[in-house]
């Protein structure tokens, strides 16, 4: 079991990607490319995203989600999740 | 599936795709596209739509303000987004069922160009009709509190958002419609 940790920001992203030159027109594709951080969801109501871990090459990690309906929180895990070398 | 920059520069980074259904039940085998809704949801409060003028890719100028009077579906989409993709021909469906009753769309892409929408719904069967705005730098899904790309509003006559759909919908089921037919003129 390893250390716990948050994705890095969308604003960290963002800084990075235009300390290294990336074009606005990019960095906005991939602003909204990313799964949102938070949302609302109505019945029926979902989102399809990326999710940049910043990992290196060939990491291992379980990817831990949080959501809340009618005031419980539930919890899923992916496991075993592992980046392309 | 790497949404990065096109930047040769950039390292490489760890992406990972996720689905997240709030109404599904029972998990999909992951191969399989998750399923498109079928309605929208009644916002608890009809809420002053925000301000929307933009230009299509024609260059011509729309105002949600000077739509006052008309039932408009505003959609925020992209063409590298796949849920977007998948229910735009059911928008034009939705179009051309509604549209002598009082039925406005506008379709808002978020940062792209003209060419590389033009390039996209030429493949489309049947390809859209309707406006077709540019939101070059983001900055109108902003105003509208976007924060995934499918995001669709309808805002009725008096210019009021009541309905919403997060994700992709197909936004021509006969439920959908149904939602629709009170805020438009009988035939």
């Amino acid at each position: 079991m390893g250390e716990a940790r948050a994705l890095p920001s969308l604003d960290a992203w963002l800084s990075e990607w235009e300390a290294r030159g990336v074009s606005p027109s990019a960095r906005l594709a991939f602003r909204w490319a990313q799964f949102p951080t938070e949302q609302s969801y109505a019945r029926g109501e979902w989102n399809q995203g990326m999710l940049a871990t910043g990992l290196p090459p060939a990491s291992r990690f379980a990817l831990i989600a949080r959501w809340t309906v009618a005031g419980q929180t539930y919890e899923g895990r992916l496991a075993d999740v592992r980046c392309a070398d | 599936m790497s949404a990065a920059p096109t930047d040769r520069t950039a390292p490489r980074w760890a992406v990972l795709l996720i689905l997240l259904a709030i109404a599904s039940a029972t998990a999909a085998p992951a191969a399989e596209l998750p399923p498109l809704s079928h309605r929208l949801n009644v916002l608890a409060e009809p809420t002053p739509a925000p301000p929307l003028r933009l230009k299509d890719i024609d260059e011509v100028e729309h105002d949600l303000a000077d739509l006052r009077g008309r039932l408009v579906l505003v959609n925020f989409w992209a063409t590298w987004c796949p849920p977007c993709r998948r229910e735009m021909p059911s928008m034009e469906r939705l179009y051309q069922q509604l549209r002598d009753r009082g039925l406005t769309v506008l379709a808002v892409d978020v940062g792209e160009d003209a060419d590389t929408i033009f390039a996209f719904t030429g493949q489309l069967d049947p390809a859209p009709t309707f406006p077709l705005l540019l939101d070059p730098d983001g900055k109108a899904a902003a105003d509208w509190g976007v924060k995934g790309l499918p995001t669709s509003f309808v805002v009725d006559p008096e210019v009021r958002v009541i309905l919403r759909a997060v994700g992709g919908t197909e936004l021509d089921d006969p439920a959908a419609i149904e939602q629709l037919l009170p805020y438009l003129p009988a035939p």
